[in-house]
């Protein structure tokens, strides 16, 4: 393999950890809640903020930051679930989508204008990076790799606490049926609180390092979303290991339509895999049949 | 039952009029424009509306601007609406300020789609309309009467630079990195011919879509390619993006110019922000005419110029509303367009004369950020610094 | 009783028609186009409905029929070809669209088939970004300059006015209740013998025409688009929210919801300095927190509702299978 070829695969893989990580949390909401959570890019935003504001404020360092905004993140998540989303859990299905998108539709619209607001910047970024690894022509951008450590980090520590704790199997127990858990007795409110707010906290890490690669505005929210939404549909919705697939081959397949075909066409490449994975197969990549 | 129909439907009749109802026009001097308080264009522009009362309240404070026709100062009066950023929206509120708050001249919104949106209203109601930021040849090509743009054509935007770089005679070589929005894709089609007049040779130009956050493919691609110069024809978020990866894989050409290189691209990048060239209208320092209107403006609508390069073009434009007027003499439309039309005034940002289908004379200068100071480096009666080339990589 | 409910709502509607066709001669020039724009946003709720509320299906790519509309219409137009060849060209494009989509898209269900179909409207818009010889590409398309707020406005009431009756005839038809089935229960549908590939395929392009020609009339009245403004997040998301706060499923609560939000807006925008946007979203909030089933079905305007003889589709929705959502 050439050296140009291993440098995009590399710089792809890097890139679809990012993804993975913000896919991640919207992963778990939609899986325990069945519900499409249209504020989750209005976490990530509100988490990348505070880091800028962390990093400039007091000189915190943005990989700390990712890990502090984590408890303040899942107070915000369980307090947004419990004004929010639990009022309509008990709603039929239907029901349900409507008032869930309009509900998480009108929340991010608030939090993007409060925040538009009162953080009055053109555009936002922090001068926080590393420099760069190199080996025999290949350039590693060390920032990246030490996110995408971070994110393999996290992604096995959440899998490990999904597989071994009781809250964590019941959080499974939920994905897999709601009808089926509440029958064996799993407090549901009470876990979809939590699953909902490992969610909100998941997002605003991910945000945290996000701020540390691109820039970031209080309006990017519903467009991020849109993009991770996709991620999770062609990694399978609620399942863990497929966003972080789902970011991985997206970023792959991104990367490198951009250095061969243009770079134009590169956010083609997402839609296109979108559609052909789901027509083979309806549930995604990883998404359980139902 | 009838009564309770009749009743819904009478309240529904008197909610579907509360929008059209007139708000009279009092004895001011009207101007209406819509600012993108809200949308994707929110985070450039938001804070604009208070840009516009600061002007009218320090113009006021000196009892208005003089009409000949009434013998008198009258007072400017504003009428904002927030546009979305949705070209429907523009084009419906630009609908609402010719027919309902019934205004005497119109602003234009941010940038060329917006303002293709909104100069149609002020055709079809044939009311003066002063388009701002927006620079696409589009839409002076529409023969419309009732249109004059404070600034110069997009393909323009950096002859000076290019200019610079043709008498210098030490580059070689280009590569274009392009963001596919309106603006930079015609900052682009300009800059293209211009560095080939120049003798330089294009190698590569890619055009980018406008969500492109990561670059790892285009620079894999540069560093083989190796150019002099690579010039990001951009808005700020995807030049600041770039930059950032660029320095992350030391891809280390001779120069960077990125078009837009405002105070938050400097501060976003720190030291990768160093020597790189764009473009500017106004710089403090800058031997321009009389700017101290661009610093009582600013500082009193508590609006930034490093953060907003833009905003200078505001004051050029209430400048050029105001001569209009003043010259008029009346609130008359068809006089007031006549006088803007063939207006030859020295603006804050220096000359302006309009050319015939409306497009101004406003033009930017070459800066290039050195040690985190802005100096203009081309012409040199103007430059407040020498321009650095090759710059210093990166560390 | 219910008979003259029934009388009694068309009279309002043609009333209320012949209302709006004088308004351009009661001297509201503003209230034109603001009821431009009302009804466009409002032709592509209730067409959205035809999939989204009939079908059960939830397609967020709805825009995909309004932006193609748009453009063909644009590019027909710029060829020298009048607006009345222009329309037909850009519905029979967008039909056949939807005729191509339909197969794949619809072996997807729930949250899958909604986000595959949003993704369709992305791809749209990058390829109008990129194929620049056709479509002007990100600079956009303009196309001869003109007045027409009038005549666009007339079209565009016409168009809103057949939606309503292509979607009461539908609601009223053996097709319609075929849909009404599939939403229930597809599996049961299938069973009993419906068609359900071909309707939902039916359904799909019939919902595509009405938003192709409005799309086409409203580039004719705009003069100029750009992809974002025909495929972007505002134009392919409101008309659905304004569907689903209207209620969704019945022919009034697209129109319910259509006017409801554009006053909402109005109001806000005009009225309100500050935090408008912010506002906009509690209303949605709380009408999703407290409304689910949309306007419609708030319990003192139901009976209202239903004395106007609209069909029993107020009442659907009741038990839609848990099996539509992964």
């Amino acid at each position: 393999m050439s050296a140009d070829l291993i440098q995009l695969l590399v710089g792809g893989v890097l890139l679809g950890g990012i993804y993975g990580l913000a896919a991640f949390g919207l992963s778990i909401t939609f899986g325990v809640l069945n519900v499409l959570n249209l504020a989750h890019g209005e976490f990530l935003m509100l988490g990348s903020l505070l880091s800028y504001g962390l990093f400039v404020g007091l000189g915190i360092n943005p990989f700390i930051s990712a890990v502090l905004v984590i408890p303040v993140f899942m107070l915000l998540g369980v307090f947004f679930y419990l004004l929010l989303l639990k009022p309509i859990m008990d709603k039929p299905p239907h029901q349900l989508l409507v008032a869930s998108i309009l509900v998480t539709m009108g929340a991010s619209l608030f939090i993007e204008d409060v925040t538009s607001f009162f953080w009055e910047r053109p555009v936002t970024g922090i001068s926080y990076s590393l420099p760069p690894m190199e080996f025999s022509g290949v350039v590693i951008s060390s920032t990246r790799l030490l996110i995408l450590l971070f994110i393999f980090a996290l992604a096995c520590g959440m899998q490990l606490y999904l597989k071994k704790t009781f809250v964590g199997k019941s959080i499974r127990a939920i994905v897999q049926g709601r009808e089926g858990a509440k029958m064996v007795g799993i407090p549901i409110s009470r876990v979809s609180a939590l699953a909902f707010s490992i969610g909100m906290a998941l997002a605003a890490s991910a945000g945290a390092f996000y701020v540390t690669l691109f820039t970031v505005t209080p309006v990017m929210g519903i467009p991020l979303t849109i993009k991770y939404l996709c991620v999770v549909v062609l990694g399978g919705l609620g399942s863990i290991v497929g966003s972080v697939f789902g970011g991985l081959i997206l970023g792959i397949a991104e990367t490198l339509t951009a250095y061969y075909w243009g770079a134009e066409w590169s956010p083609t490449i997402a839609f296109i895999l979108l559609i052909i994975i789901l027509i083979i197969k309806p549930e995604g990549l990883f998404g359980a049949k139902k | 039952m009838k009564m309770r129909t009749l009743s819904v439907c009478l309240v529904a009749a008197v909610l579907l009029a509360i929008p059209f109802a007139a708000t009279g026009a009092p004895d001011a001097i009207h101007i209406g424009a819509t600012v993108s308080q809200t949308g994707h264009f929110s985070s450039e522009i938001g804070p604009f509306k208070r840009l516009m009362n600061a002007w009218a309240g320090i113009v006021n404070e000196q009892g208005g601007i003089m009409v000949k026709e009434y013998g008198k100062k009258l007072p400017v009066k504003f009428t904002i609406y927030d546009d979305k950023s949705d070209q429907a929206t523009v084009k419906k509120y630009y609908e609402r300020l010719a027919t309902v708050d019934k205004v005497n001249l119109m602003l234009g919104p941010y940038s060329s789609p917006l303002t293709f949106a909104a100069s149609t209203a002020a055709e079809n109601h044939q009311i003066p309309f002063i388009a701002v930021c927006a620079n696409s040849p589009k839409i002076y090509t529409r023969g419309f009467k009732w249109i004059v743009g404070v600034i110069d054509l997009g393909q323009r935007y950096t002859y000076r630079y290019w200019e610079m770089i043709r008498k210098e005679g030490k580059a070689k070589s280009v590569s274009f990195v392009v963001e596919d929005t309106i603006h930079p894709l015609g900052v682009f089609k300009g800059s293209k011919a211009l560095a080939e007049k120049a003798g330089l040779k294009v190698l590569t130009s890619d055009v980018v879509p406008d969500k492109t956050r990561d670059f790892t493919p285009i620079i894999t691609k540069l560093k083989k390619e190796n150019p002099d110069i690579i010039y990001v024809s951009s808005n700020i978020p995807f030049a600041i993006n770039f930059m950032k990866q660029a320095k992350e894989m030391s891809l280390n050409p001779n120069e960077y110019h990125c078009i837009h290189h405002s105070g938050v691209f400097r501060d976003a990048l720190g030291s990768a922000a160093e020597d790189v060239i764009g473009q500017s209208y106004w710089v403090e320092g800058m031997k321009l005419g009389d700017t101290q209107l661009i610093n009582d403006v600013l500082k009193k609508a508590d609006v930034s110029e490093p953060m907003y390069p833009w905003s200078p073009a505001y004051v050029a434009a209430f400048q050029i509303l105001r001569k209009a007027i003043e010259d008029a003499g009346t609130l008359d439309n068809k006089k007031v367009m006549e006088r803007l039309k063939q207006l030859e005034m020295e603006t804050v940002l220096g000359e302006e004369v309009f050319s015939d289908t409306g497009y101004g004379s406003i033009n930017t200068y070459p800066s290039q950020i050195q040690d985190g100071v802005y100096k203009v480096i081309y012409p040199p009666d103007v430059a407040t610094g020498k321009h650095r080339y090759p710059r210093r990589p990166f560390k | 009783m219910s008979r003259g409910g029934k009388k009694l709502f068309y009279s309002v509607v043609l009333l209320l028609w012949a209302f709006l066709a004088a308004l351009p001669f009661l001297g509201f020039s503003y209230g034109v186009v603001w009821v431009f724009l009302l009804a466009v946003y409002f032709t592509l709720a209730l067409s959205y409905d035809i999939v989204g509320g009939y079908l059960g299906y939830m397609n967020l790519g709805h825009a995909s029929f309004f932006g193609l509309g748009a453009y063909t219409t644009a590019i027909l137009l710029n060829q020298g070809f009048n607006l009345f060849s222009a329309l037909p060209g850009a519905m029979l494009l967008a039909a056949a669209f939807a005729a191509v989509i339909s197969y794949p898209l619809f072996r997807l269900r729930g949250a899958y088939f909604a986000l595959a179909t949003f993704g369709l409207v992305s791809l749209i818009e990058v390829l109008t970004n990129n194929l620049r010889d056709l479509t002007g590409g990100s600079g956009g398309i303009s196309t001869p300059p003109g007045d027409h707020t009038l005549p666009s406005y007339y079209l565009v009431l016409a168009v809103a006015g057949g939606t309503m009756v292509l979607s009461q005839i539908i609601a009223r038809s053996k097709f319609g209740l075929a849909l009404f089935s599939i939403r229930e229960d597809e599996e049961v549908a299938k069973a009993f013998g419906v068609p359900t590939t071909l309707y939902k395929g039916l359904a799909l392009i019939i919902s595509s025409v009405p938003a192709s020609v409005v799309g086409g009339i409203y580039v004719w009245h705009m003069t100029y688009i750009s992809p974002e403004s025909v495929f972007g997040l505002e134009i392919a998301l409101s008309p659905i929210i304004m569907a689903m706060l209207g209620g969704t499923g019945i022919m009034i609560g697209p129109l319910v919801g259509a006017v409801f939000i554009t006053l909402v807006q109005e109001f806000l925008w005009t009225k309100v300095p500050y935090f408008h946007l912010a506002m906009y979203g509690t209303v949605l909030v709380l009408l999703g927190r407290f409304m689910p089933g949309g306007l419609v079905r708030i319990r003192w305007i139901r009976p209202f509702i239903q004395r106007l003889d609209l069909g029993e589709a107020v009442d659907y929705f009741r038990n839609v299978d848990a099996e539509r959502m992964p």
